[in-house]
């Protein structure tokens, strides 16, 4: 096994992937184009990750693009300085490899999602001629390196603009507001691409931009009417990056909570004085919540489940590290071990993910075979079909 | 478990969650790397497939990307689901079919947990000795998440 192996088995997967979507891709409308444009950035993310040596790797390819575009890039702002924001300039100043909002600002004044393309030479002939300049020749170069990359305006958008006629004040507030809202939702591979798609857009609107990739516009986003769907996947992707803190943060107070539980209840106040138990319990136990509830069996009686009869008897001494009275034993658990997997992460959290045959223990020795894995050790990526594990505990 | 799992049609994890707990299941507690990716998703034929996958490398790569496209409307994101399905379905296949490496690894077990039929281990000074090409490899700490086997019955 070794990383080569990783890339024609991932290079199997994607072409299993792509292939079995081609007939819902169709049946819902979406061009093949996309198909392959998902392939293709699908692909190049791999590839930058850098995990493995990727059957298709074009590894020094993707910089290419990186370098060379940004020249272009440049020179278009300083045609169009006269008219740029201060924050044009900023962003403008700010390292090309950062992404694609930097470089999609840079081209903004002259090129923005709204129309503006197109409202920009027709209501302000006067001194825009620049931009137009600036515009043409980001579409030349582009159309020159025959970049498709890149995401592209829906249908909808440049025919809603068109009419607009917009002043330059208004085009540069909605420009800093796209701004905002693009650094939020672009990545940053196929900065230049986009850029130039951007650029070839509004010249191409009317003549079948679908032909096109369209450059992605999160502002659209917001003044679509709402999606159920794009809510439900948006939830989705938020509960992938935000369950794992929420869960293990829940399970390490439950484990937290039932072994305190445990330990209080083989104590039964026998360390602690009377006097002593009824702060302890209150301050300590389940940190906070349990403490309204405290508050209000005392108040009530005891008909909170931690407490069951009289308080000054059953409270328990809760334990903690931090209090100096409190009763620490060998049972206390200090920290959740599996708390630590919060701070794994993809590049440096090594991780198996597979499924098991057998899983089997005698005393302290522990075997497992396990089958079907990808593994992430090192920053590398590894596959097997069977992997057989010994460890104590 | 089995009543829980026949009827799902999970597609987010958080309705997962809420499903299981519902029947009281300790579903809420299952650590992974990103998510409880050890529910069961529903792909076509009436097949139940890991969304176990879908943290890996690839997976994120493939959500990251689809995201992008749905962020510029070039896609719906039921499509972007019924893509991560297939994903699902598909890296299962490829994993089983296509590759034949075995694996053998030594450690200190520091960590153990079975929820609802996932083991999570925590092994600490790892050592991986791949059979067929006989290299090694070190980890000074890893985590496993194995979810139990298609060859098994899961009822």
């Amino acid at each position: 096994m070794s990383n080569l192996l990783v890339g024609d088995v991932y290079g199997k997967i994607i072409e299993a992937v792509i292939r079995d979507s081609k007939t819902e891709f169709e049946e819902n409308g979406v061009s093949t184009a996309t198909l392959s444009d998902l392939e293709k950035e699908w692909k190049h993310k791999l590839s930058q990750k850098d995990v493995a040596h990727m059957s298709w790797d074009p590894k020094p390819v993707p910089p290419q693009p990186v370098q060379q575009v940004p020249i272009p890039a440049q020179s278009l702002p300083s045609v169009a300085t006269n008219h740029a924001q201060p924050s044009y300039s900023t962003y403008h100043q700010q390292p090309q490899p950062n992404g694609a909002t930097r470089i999609k600002v840079e081209n903004g004044p002259e090129q923005q999602y709204h129309g503006l393309p197109n409202s920009y030479p027709q209501s302000m002939p006067d001194g825009q001629g620049g931009q137009v300049r600036a515009a043409q020749l980001a579409q030349q170069y582009a159309q020159a390196r025959g970049i498709a990359g890149g995401l592209a305006l829906p249908g909808q958008r440049p025919q809603s603009m068109q009419p607009q006629n917009q002043t330059q004040h208004q085009a540069q507030q909605m420009y800093m507001h796209q701004q905002r809202q693009q650094q939020a939702a672009l990545q940053q591979q196929q900065a230049q691409p986009r850029i130039k798609v951007e650029n070839e857009s509004p010249q191409l609107h009317q003549g079948g931009f679908q032909q096109h990739p369209r450059p992605p516009n999160p502002a659209y986003a917001q003044t679509d009417g709402a999606d159920e769907g794009l809510e439900e996947w948006q939830a989705y992707i938020a509960n992938r990056r935000a369950t794992t803190a929420e869960q293990t943060e829940r399970a390490d107070h439950m484990m937290r909570d039932a072994v305190l539980q445990n330990s209080a209840s083989l104590e039964s106040g026998l360390m602690m004085t009377l006097d002593e138990l009824p702060k302890g319990a209150r301050s300590k136990k389940r940190q906070g919540k349990a403490r309204a509830a405290d508050k209000s069996v005392v108040a009530a009686g005891p008909s909170i489940p931690q407490l069951d009869g009289d308080y000054d008897e059953d409270e328990k001494p809760i334990k903690d590290e931090d209090d100096v009275d409190a009763i620490n034993s060998d049972l206390d658990s200090e920290e959740d071990p599996t708390g630590d997997l919060d701070e794994d992460d993809d590049d440096f959290g090594d991780s198996i993910l597979c499924t098991y045959d057998k899983v089997q223990r005698v005393k302290n020795k522990w075997k497992c075979v396990l089958k079907d894995g990808v593994m992430s050790i090192n920053k590398k990526e590894w596959v097997f079909h069977k992997g057989t594990g010994e460890f104590e505990w | 478990m089995s009543a829980v799992t026949s009827n799902a049609t999970f597609t987010s994890t958080s309705a997962a969650a809420t499903a299981l707990d519902a029947v009281g299941s300790t579903a809420a507690l299952v650590d992974t790397l990103q998510n409880p990716s050890a529910i069961k998703t529903m792909a076509n034929a009436n097949q139940n497939f890991y969304e176990l996958y879908r943290s890996t490398s690839i997976g994120q790569t493939l959500a990251d990307t689809l995201d992008e496209l749905i962020s510029s409307r070039r896609i719906e994101p039921q499509l972007a689901m019924r893509v991560m399905q297939n994903f699902d379905q598909n890296i299962a296949a490829v994993l089983g079919e296509k590759v034949k490496s075995r694996l053998n690894f030594k450690g200190h077990l520091d960590t153990y947990r079975f929820c609802d039929e996932v083991w999570t281990f925590i092994i600490k000074d790892v050592t991986f000795k791949m059979v067929d090409t006989g290299q090694q490899e070190r980890a000074d700490r890893v985590k496993i998440v194995a979810c139990q086997s298609k060859d098994k019955p899961e009822k």
